[in-house]
C-alpha cells in the first residue's frame, strides 16, 4: 500500500498534467477561431484534446485534494497556504466542470459563435490557470519556492468569509446549478 | 445515461472515502488522547507491528501533592532512523481508554512542545536515531499511578507500535514549612517572538527564589527572582527572534526544607495559525457550486439566444419552398374548379395527363 503523501504526488501530477494540456488546447481553439491560426484540422484537434484533458484532470482532481489532505499535517487546514490551496481547487474544478457540461450537453455549436466560444475557452482557461496555481502553492508549502514566486503572491493571507455568506452563495450557487442542469438536460443535443 | 454517472459517482465516493480511513501519516497534530486513539490512527489495529525502539522514563522531583514533577522520556533505536513522523503518548495504564494523565489526578503544566497536551508529536530526521520529550505534571490528589511512553511512528510502509514499562509515583503529602510552588501555580508555557517575557512565580513558605534557565544545547545561567509582592516572584526571559525553547527551573528557599522545581518549558513561537475548519469547507464548496452555476447559466443563455434567433427565423424555409413558375393555361383560363395558387403548384401535372389522354 503507498501512503497518502504518494499517492498525493501521483494524483497531483496527473491533474497539473491534464489541465496544462487542456489550458493550451482552450487556447490554441480560441486562437483559430479567431483564424491567428489557420487550420481546420487544429480546430477539431484542439477541441477533443482540450474537453478530454479536461475531463481527465476533473476524476483526478478529488483524489489529488482528499490525499493531500490526508497527508498534511494535522487537520490538513494547519495553515493559511492549504487553506488557499483548497479554495483554488475547489473553484478550479467548479470552472473546469462547467466547462466540460457546457460542450458535453450544448454540444459543439458553442465552439462555432463568437460568445459562447469566448465564454468556453475563458471557462477553461481559467481552470487550467487555477489548478497551475493550486499546484505552485503546493510546491512554496513542500519546498518553499515554486515558479510561480516570481509574482510574489499573498498565500499567507486567507480570505474567510463569514459562514453566513457561505451558506447564502451555497444555496443560490445550489439553486442556479440545478436550474441550469435542468434547462441543459432539456435542451440536450445528445 | 443516468446509471452510468450514478455508478461513476459512487464509484469515485468510495475511492475518495479510502484515503480518509488509512492511517495519518501526516499525523494528527498534538492533543489528549487516550492510547486507543493511536491505534485507530493507524487504521486496522492488525496491520501494527511492535517497534523495536528503546523508550526511557524518568521523573525528576519530589512527588508532592499539587506540586510539579517532570517525566522525560527518549526514545532511540536504529528503527527511528528514517524520516518521519512519531507520536509519543504519557499514559497511565495499557487498557487504551481512560488512560490520559487527567484521568489518574494528574494535571500537565505543560510539554515539551509548547503545550498541556498528553500526545506529541515529533519530527525523526534521516541519521539520528533518538527523540526525547518531556511532560511537567501535578498531582491533584494523594495517589499511586504507574505512567507509561507509548510511541507510534511509521518506516517501510508499516505502523510501528511501542510502549514503555512502567514507572510507578507515589503521591506524598506535603512536609510542614516547604519551600513549595502555589497550589494554583501554572507555569507560561508559550511567548511571542521578539519580545522580553517576564515570568511570574507565585509560592508559598518562601523567601528566596533563585532561577535557572538555558536554551538546549547551551550552558545554564543562574538569575535572582524579584519579589514583586507577597509570595509572587518575577523574573525577565530574554526575548528570542526566532522560534525556540529555553528550560527553566526554580531554587525555592524557605524556613523549611529547600526545593528545586522540575525543568519548565518556554516556547517563543510565531502566534499559531488557527481557522474554523467548517467554514473554510463551506467556503469551499460554495465557491466550487457557485461557479459552476453560474457559468452554466451564462452559457445557456448565450445558447438560448442563438436558439430563439433560430426559431422563429424562417426566411430559409419560406424561401426553399415557393412555388415554380406556373405553366401556360389551357385556352387562357384556369380548368373548372382549380384556383390559381393549385395552377402553380400541380398544373404542369395536369398537363401531362391531358397530353397522355388525347395521344
Amino acid at each position: 500500500m503507498i501512503s497518502s503523501s504518494t499517492f498525493h504526488v501521483i494524483s497531483t501530477e496527473l491533474v497539473v498534467g491534464s489541465f496544462a494540456m487542456s489550458g493550451l488546447c482552450f487556447l490554441l481553439h480560441a486562437l483559430c477561431r479567431y483564424e491567428l491560426i489557420k487550420s481546420q484540422n487544429l480546430i477539431s484537434v484542439t477541441d477533443n484534446v482540450a474537453h478530454f484533458a479536461l475531463m481527465f484532470g476533473i476524476v483526478a482532481t478529488p483524489f489529488a485534494i482528499f490525499s493531500g489532505i490526508s497527508a498534511s499535517p494535522g487537520s490538513g487546514l494547519s495553515t493559511p497556504i492549504l487553506v488557499n490551496k483548497m479554495f483554488l481547487s475547489m473553484t478550479g474544478l467548479g470552472l473546469g466542470l462547467a466547462a466540460l457540461i457546457s460542450r458535453w450537453k450544448m454540444g459543439s455549436s458553442i465552439l462555432t459563435e463568437r460568445k459562447p466560444m469566448l465564454l468556453q475557452t475563458f471557462t477553461g482557461m481559467s481552470a487550467s490557470g487555477l489548478m497551475l496555481l493550486t499546484a505552485s502553492a503546493g510546491g512554496t508549502f513542500a519546498r518553499g519556492e515554486s515558479l510561480l514566486d516570481i509574482l510574489s503572491l499573498p498565500y499567507d493571507i486567507v480570505i474567510l468569509m463569514p459562514v453566513t455568506i457561505s451558506v447564502i452563495l451555497l444555496i443560490s450557487g445550489l439553486a442556479t446549478t440545478a436550474s441550469a442542469l435542468w434547462k441543459i438536460l432539456g435542451k440536450s443535443t445528445v | 445515461m443516468f446509471r452510468r454517472i450514478r455508478i461513476l459517482f459512487v464509484v469515485t465516493i468510495l475511492l475518495s472515502i479510502s484515503s480518509f480511513t488509512q492511517a495519518n501519516p501526516g499525523g494528527v497534530g498534538d492533543g489528549v488522547f487516550d492510547m486507543q486513539c493511536g491505534g485507530a490512527c493507524h487504521g486496522d489495529s492488525s496491520l501494527n507491528q511492535t517497534s523495536s525502539a528503546s523508550i526511557s522514563i524518568q521523573v525528576e522531583g519530589a512527588p508532592y501533592l499539587d506540586q510539579p514533577i517532570s517525566i522525560s522520556a527518549v526514545i532511540s533505536g536504529a528503527q527511528l532512523s528514517y524520516s518521519g513522523d512519531i507520536g509519543i503518548f504519557l499514559l497511565t495504564d495499557t487498557t487504551g481508554h481512560s488512560d490520559t494523565p487527567a484521568d489518574a489526578q494528574w494535571e500537565i503544566l505543560s510539554d515539551s512542545n509548547g503545550g498541556t497536551n498528553n500526545y506529541l508529536e515529533g519530527k525523526l530526521i534521516s541519521g539520528q536515531d533518538n527523540i526525547s520529550s518531556s511532560w511537567t505534571i501535578k498531582p491533584t490528589s494523594l495517589t499511586t499511578t504507574t505512567f507509561y511512553i507509548s510511541i507510534h511512528h511509521g518506516g517501510d510502509d508499516i505502523p510501528y507500535f511501542g510502549i514503555s514499562q512502567g514507572l510507578e509515583v507515589e503521591v506524598l503529602p506535603i512536609p510542614e514549612n516547604l519551600a513549595r510552588l502555589s497550589s494554583d501555580f501554572t507555569p507560561q508555557t508559550t511567548r511571542p517572538l521578539g519580545e522580553e517575557t517576564i515570568v511570574s512565580i507565585e509560592t508559598e513558605d518562601v523567601s528566596n527564589v533563585k532561577v535557572e534557565w538555558k536554551v538546549e544545547g547551551s550552558s545554564i545561567n543562574t538569575i535572582i527572582a524579584n519579589s514583586s509582592s507577597e509570595g509572587e516572584w518575577e523574573f525577565t526571559a530574554p526575548a528570542s527572534n526566532h522560534p525556540s525553547t529555553i528550560q527553566w527551573r526554580a531554587i525555592l528557599e524557605g524556613d523549611g526544607p529547600s526545593q528545586t522545581t522540575p525543568w519548565f518549558t518556554l516556547v517563543a513561537q510565531e502566534p499559531p495559525f488557527e481557522v474554523d475548519e467548517a467554514a473554510v469547507y463551506i467556503q469551499s464548496f460554495a465557491l466550487f457550486i457557485f461557479v459552476l452555476g453560474f457559468i452554466l447559466s451564462i452559457q445557456l443563455k448565450l445558447s438560448n439566444v442563438k436558439t430563439e434567433q433560430k426559431h422563429w427565423e424562417q426566411t430559409e424555409e419560406v424561401l426553399q419552398d415557393s412555388p415554380p413558375n406556373a405553366p401556360p393555361l389551357p385556352n387562357g383560363e384556369l380548368p373548372p374548379g382549380w384556383t390559381m395558387e393549385q395552377w402553380q403548384w400541380y398544373g404542369h401535372e395536369y398537363l401531362e395527363e391531358l397530353k397522355e389522354e388525347v395521344q
